[in-house]
């Protein structure tokens, strides 16, 4: 338990750095940009206070929009799907609760789960980032086509990140 | 007090997300200029149509009043126009000039909002930038002076008026020429102050006070008001108290007034001025 802080720091560092330093640099098709970072959010342990959660939530977004000059727009997204999180897994909670020592993610409570759980929240991180970012409803269809296809590859990443970097 | 805190402190997490979400979007609008910009522009146009929509009712209610100046107005230019005509005729003898001299030109405006409470008023006009209004054009109403524009957004326009404690206007006295610097009282939406006059000029209460033409923003012999009294208070000079042609309250359609020739005033004058 003592490991997991440490643990959470350096995910977080990791993160912010291949979103900046490696995925804002890949853009397929032009408008399209998968957010990786956001896994530190999804994968925080279940025990996290609620506080702790929005705090490093916006820290985290903070980072980005630091390094990609957009003051503000991450950080709105990323309280909110942080937000959001503790409904969503209580929603979606097994019958029995969640056991003590386990993580939320793909390995202890499968793929179903996971892909749920995922594909909700990095939609609601998207949709607040990309309509933040256009700032206006007048062309709503194609500013949802880039939410939705950004999430898809989003999701993709996420999930290939389960299985290669997070395996044991 | 001690409820209140509890409250807080149970529903904390909605409070703090609130509190962050706060924070970002003051982050975002000051500063991505893209974001700020919109956010303006969404704020002035609800301005705007707010103004419109109680613009409309006032100009419903006072059209009976309207309908009169327009109708005196156009009494006004026809008349002007005959003189014109029958001057051209005149004077060029013989002679037809087909370029003609103008130097000013007129655009038709509304007023949507204005103010004559404060000591520093604003008029908002229905017309902007996309309209071919600048900052610095005259606006004139059919009575007389109104102000000048001060600045301009795509489709609407402020204007200082002449009660506005910032406005400065040269105006002169018609029957003898003498002209003075105008400025308003800040006490009652009826009253401005013509100073510089010297002593010796002989003036009369109800004497009419026009616009000089010297600033090259409003044309010569526009009506500004009637001299109410006056009193030599200081040194050489007469303080007049002029009452204002225009009446405020009741002020709906203007025109605002592009000097064509004010380039043209300007550049000969900066020449001058730096020698």
């Amino acid at each position: 338990m003592i490991k997991l802080l440490p643990r959470n720091i350096i995910r977080f560092i990791v993160l912010v750095l291949v979103q900046v330093l490696i995925i804002n640099n890949i853009q397929i098709s032009g408008f399209i940009v998968p957010y990786f970072y956001i896994l530190f959010i999804l994968l925080m342990p279940f025990e996290t206070p609620k506080w702790v959660l929005l705090v490093s939530a916006f820290a985290l977004g903070l980072m980005v929009d630091l390094f990609s000059q957009t003051p503000g727009m991450h950080a709105a997204a990323s309280v909110f799907m942080a937000f959001l999180r503790p409904y969503i897994l209580e929603m979606s909670a097994p019958r029995d609760g969640y056991e003590t020592g386990t993580f939320p993610r793909l390995h202890y409570y499968g793929f179903q789960w996971f892909l749920r759980y995922t594909v909700i929240l990095v939609l609601a991180h998207h949709f607040i980032l990309f309509y933040i970012e256009v700032f206006r409803f007048s062309e709503f269809f194609s500013t949802f086509l880039r939410v939705l296809l950004s999430s898809l590859f989003s999701v993709i990443l996420i999930m290939l990140s389960q299985y290669f970097i997070y395996r044991k | 007090m001690r409820n209140l805190l509890r409250f807080i402190i149970r529903y904390h997490f909605f409070f703090l997300f609130l509190l962050l979400e706060t924070v970002s979007v003051i982050l975002i609008v000051q500063q991505n200029n893209y974001q700020r910009a919109q956010f303006i522009n969404f704020s002035k146009s609800l301005q705007g149509s707010y103004y419109e929509t109680f613009g409309g009712i006032r100009e419903y209610l006072s059209i009976r009043q309207t309908n009169r100046d327009l109708y005196m107005e156009n009494t006004l230019l026809r008349n002007r126009m005959d003189r014109l005509l029958r001057n051209r005729e005149t004077t060029y003898d013989g002679g037809y000039d087909s370029i003609p001299h103008r130097q000013f030109s007129y655009i038709p405006a509304r007023v949507i909002n204005n103010s004559v409470n404060k000591q520093f008023n604003f008029i908002t006009l229905n017309k902007g930038s996309h309209h071919g209004i600048e900052p610095e054009m005259a606006v004139i109403a059919p009575n007389g002076v109104v102000g000048v524009v001060y600045a301009t957004s795509g489709n609407y326009s402020m204007v200082i008026p002449m009660i506005n404690r910032n406005f400065r206007l040269s105006a002169k006295i018609l029957k003898n020429g003498y002209f003075g610097s105008l400025s308003w009282t800040g006490s009652g939406y009826q009253a401005a102050i013509l100073e510089e006059i010297p002593f010796h000029v002989e003036i009369q209460s109800g004497d009419t006070i026009v616009t000089s033409g010297y600033s090259a923003i409003f044309p010569e012999g526009i009506m500004v008001g009637t001299i109410a009294e006056f009193e030599a208070r200081e040194g050489n000079f007469y303080t007049i108290a002029v009452d204002i042609a225009v009446d405020y309250k009741n002020l709906l359609y203007v025109n605002v007034i592009r000097n064509l020739l004010q380039e043209d005033q300007r550049e000969l004058e900066r020449i001058s001025g730096n020698d």
